[in-house]
């Protein structure tokens, strides 16, 4: 019982304690643990406002990113520029008298929190919205030489690739063989560049057959070798020739002097046409040994021959393949490390590399699909609608974003274009424009939150930044306490059975004393102390709690590790996944939680302790008397 | 003197079981307790072993008065007890039982307890675990258990009252023997006359009230 209960808590807190770190790591890995939002105040200061008046700026308001970098705080010239509308409020003035400039007072205030907290990287991040138009064109299964297009069309929120954040890397899925496939069948269908793109980046390890006929080119065939073989006939000739990969066949092929000889059944052998095809029958998979360009030295196995030679990719498919993750050379075609192993966003001569959410892989489309990104501009004659090509280059796990699958990632210059061009589109200001801060002690959030309000406050611009911290997001913000209480709630129920599994021991070891009585009685008038007496039962008491406990973590240790299984089993039972992965996670967490061991380890025997001295006190109080009476 | 015992009384509800009992007991004296059932021959061997407390009354073992906190360490220094129906710990072997009271006092001595198993005649026996045993040697062990301390007294109730007629005697004799050899007291509960011939002195309780018996 204490073992079934001990098992429970560990597992199930355990479980939460896993998902929730996944989920907050989720949340904090592209929203940051920290983010820091302009204020109205700053929206109304002079110091945002005066771009749109100064020749300097070209008339153009500035991102928090441009105002970072921009080498003057104040580009207005009264002697140059028009003077200011009556709107704009007056400057904010340092001690100086010079401009007070929040953007760059934050961007020190935040470099020097970077001593005190280890890993502190930040970095502005733009959001904007448009119109995501993609034309997925795919081989058709049924005729593989003609091809079907359907178009993805998705109003999305752009954000700005945050190449600073630490654990971008591991939000981004990498490019698998399937998406390999697809850019190969891609820049086969517009032979473009992108080819040299893809095979230089990627090592094709193993091919295989895309269905189970696979025409064998006649130069891999060794010659000497010999195939069991089913022969087709059209009007009294051989018309194709099929291999199986496993079993017997038949008749025979045999190959000598680089041609092929046929014998049937009969036993009479002749020769075969060369233009008569030869097919592997049954799924084969090829070993690539070296590749240039489309061409593929391979072996592989059929019935008890090796097959050598080259290969081009007709009929087949990559099965497994290597892929480049930094730069060398050519561009990989999927994000990637360059020389500054900065984390970056491919390009192609024509269209800039998005990142969408992982889910669209699900839906089918793949690394390569390309399309457009469209949003308003002004225009002499009105808004004209921009088209700005794209392709997509990769998919990231969104993890808990405010507008969840909604958001393509793209590189900033793109935000600054359609936030520049006052598309029709526009987000509130506050989102649009922030600050992400990234460290490592996502636990130590509040701390830094406290020691940044200090310096913000300290240098005079506390009222232009609001600072949040993780838990305070709003659209986190339910789900944060709703992990509480499902953690609180949980341990008390587990107390509360694990008190009832206590009641367990008490009955059992009250049973004990009553069937041992007699012993006790004549353990009692031996000598042996009361005190002894009731060690004894009180030490059985624990011993059994600290087993049973014991019992109940190595069964928890078990469940953790081999959680998949047990999934699957679940899912297997209920007919449907068990654990929705979009909200789970790919796999539900392996590990003990420290806090729900210890939880394990310490309450567990401490109760069992406590419910194990009633019935050795109630065995101390026997009188040997009642039991050893012989009248 | 080794227990003197003056005016105990002792009521149950609703019975008078002893009243006003005053006796001594020397020195490797061996005395007799008879009676009918129900008499509270046994209540009173109780008393003397501190296994029960008397209504009213003095105990002095020793020429010490014990108190309550002292009970346990009396019985295991002083005091030797064997019962009728044996008290044996049944799952445990012949040489564990009679180890167990110096295990309880923590001075552990197998010699003593082997050369004791080997005295009471059960050499050979000593892994045997007592529940497989016969009557008469259950009581052999509860003889070896109840010397094994060196007590000043032993006390017994109806040591042979669940055995046959010759194996009454055997232990009879082997009970008074080894006592003597020991130089230790023994108070016998029984209802054997013939047995109690064998003590040294003889006493009768009859209505709560102990008289000396005329041979």
């Amino acid at each position: 019982m204490i073992t079934l209960v001990v098992w429970l808590v560990v597992v199930f807190l355990s479980v939460t304690e896993g998902i929730e770190k996944n989920w907050i790591q989720k949340l904090t890995a592209l929203n940051a643990p920290l983010r820091i939002q302009p204020t109205s105040e700053y929206y109304n200061s002079y110091y945002y406002n005066v771009d749109r008046y100064s020749s300097a700026s070209n008339y153009l308001s500035k991102t928090i990113g441009e105002k970072a970098r921009s080498l003057i705080s104040d580009p207005y010239d009264p002697d140059f520029d028009e003077s200011l509308p009556p709107t704009v409020h007056r400057p904010d003035k340092n001690q100086d008298g010079t401009l007070l400039d929040p953007v760059k007072s934050l961007t020190k205030a935040l470099n020097a929190l970077g001593d005190s907290v280890p890993g502190l990287v930040f970095q502005d991040v733009e959001m904007s919205g448009a119109l995501l138009r993609l034309d997925l064109y795919r081989q058709d299964r049924v005729n593989s030489s003609s091809e079907v297009r359907s178009q993805l069309t998705n109003v999305s929120f752009l954000a700005s690739f945050p190449e600073k954040n630490p654990s971008l890397k591991d939000l981004i899925l990498e490019p698998t063989e399937e998406d390999l496939n697809h850019l190969l069948f891609l820049s086969n269908r517009l032979e473009d560049e992108r080819r040299q793109a893809v095979l230089q980046n990627a090592t094709i390890v193993e091919l295989e057959t895309n269905s189970d006929l696979w025409r064998i080119p006649l130069d891999l065939i060794p010659d000497g070798s010999s195939f069991s073989v089913n022969a087709y006939q059209h009007r009294g000739d051989i018309s194709h020739i099929l291999i199986p990969t496993n079993g017997e066949a038949a008749s025979k092929i045999e190959k000598r002097n680089g041609r092929i000889f046929f014998s049937g059944a009969d036993g009479a052998e002749m020769p075969v046409d060369p233009e008569i095809p030869i097919f592997s029958h049954g799924k084969m998979t090829l070993t690539v040994d070296s590749s240039s360009d489309m061409s593929f030295d391979v072996r592989t196995n059929l019935q008890a021959n090796t097959l050598v030679g080259k290969v081009g990719l007709e009929g087949l498919a990559v099965k497994n393949a290597a892929f480049a993750l930094k730069k060398e050379g050519v561009s990989p075609l999927w994000p990637f490390l360059n020389e500054e192993n900065v984390l970056v966003l491919p390009k192609t001569e024509k269209e800039t590399g998005i990142l969408i959410a992982k889910n669209f892989k699900e839906n089918g489309v793949r690394i390569g699909d390309a399309g457009y990104l469209a949003y308003s501009a002004p225009s002499i004659s009105g808004s004209k609608e921009v088209q700005l090509p794209v392709y997509v280059c990769g998919f990231y796990d969104p993890g808990i974003m405010a507008v969840g699958n909604k958001c393509v990632l793209v590189p900033s210059e793109v935000t600054q274009a359609i936030n520049g061009s006052d598309s029709a589109f526009t987000l509130e200001k506050s989102e649009a424009n922030q600050v992400f801060v990234w460290f490592p002690k996502i636990g130590e959030a509040k701390k830094v939150k406290e020691a940044l309000l200090e310096k913000l406050q300290a240098s005079g611009i506390d009222k232009y930044w609001k600072v949040e911290t993780f838990q305070e997001y709003e659209f986190a913000k339910d789900l944060m306490q709703q992990f509480q209480s499902d953690k609180y709630l949980f341990a008390m129920v587990g107390i509360l059975i694990l008190l009832v599994a206590c009641t367990n021991i008490i009955s059992l070891l009250v049973l004990l004393v009553s069937d041992k009585k007699k012993e006790i009685g004549i353990l009692r008038a031996m000598g042996a102390k009361k005190r002894s007496i009731a060690s004894i039962f009180a030490l059985s008491g624990a011993f059994l709690g600290v087993f049973s406990c014991l019992l109940g973590v190595f069964l928890a240790f078990l469940t953790m590790k081999n959680i998949d299984h047990l999934v699957g089993l679940l899912s297997l039972l209920q007919g449907h996944e068990a654990f929705n992965a979009q909200f789970f996670g790919n796999s539900l967490p392996h590990d003990i939680s420290p806090k729900a061991l210890l939880f394990a380890t310490i309450v567990t025997p401490l109760l069992a302790l406590v419910a194990g001295l009633f019935p050795a006190i109630k065995a101390s109080r026997l009188k040997p008397v009642d039991t050893l009476r012989s009248e | 003197m080794i227990l003197e015992a003056k005016k105990i009384d002792k009521k149950f509800p609703g019975a008078h079981v002893l009243r006003d009992v005053s006796f001594e007991i020397r020195e490797s004296e061996t005395v007799a307790i008879m009676g009918k059932s129900g008499e509270g021959k046994s209540t009173l061997l109780h008393i003397l072993g501190t296994l029960d407390t008397p209504t009213s009354g003095s105990l002095k073992i020793c020429g010490k008065e014990p108190t309550s906190s002292h009970f346990a360490k009396i019985r295991n220094e002083q005091i030797g007890f064997i019962f009728q129906f044996y008290h044996l710990l049944e799952d445990f072997t012949v040489l564990e039982n009679v180890i167990m009271p110096l295990k309880i006092r923590r001075s552990v001595d197998e010699k003593r307890a082997l050369a004791l198993i080997e005295a009471v005649g059960l050499k050979g026996k000593e892994k045997s675990l007592t529940k497989h045993l016969s009557g008469g040697e259950k009581q052999r062990v509860a003889i070896a258990r109840a010397l094994v301390t060196g007590p000043k007294i032993i006390l017994a109730d109806e040591p042979t009252g669940n055995l046959d007629e010759t194996n009454s005697q055997t232990i009879q004799k082997l009970l008074l023997s080894l006592a003597k050899g020991s130089n230790t007291a023994v108070v016998i509960v029984t209802h054997d006359e013939e047995f109690a011939k064998l003590c040294d002195r003889r006493l009768f309780l009859k209505e709560g009230q102990l008289y000396n018996a005329r041979a």
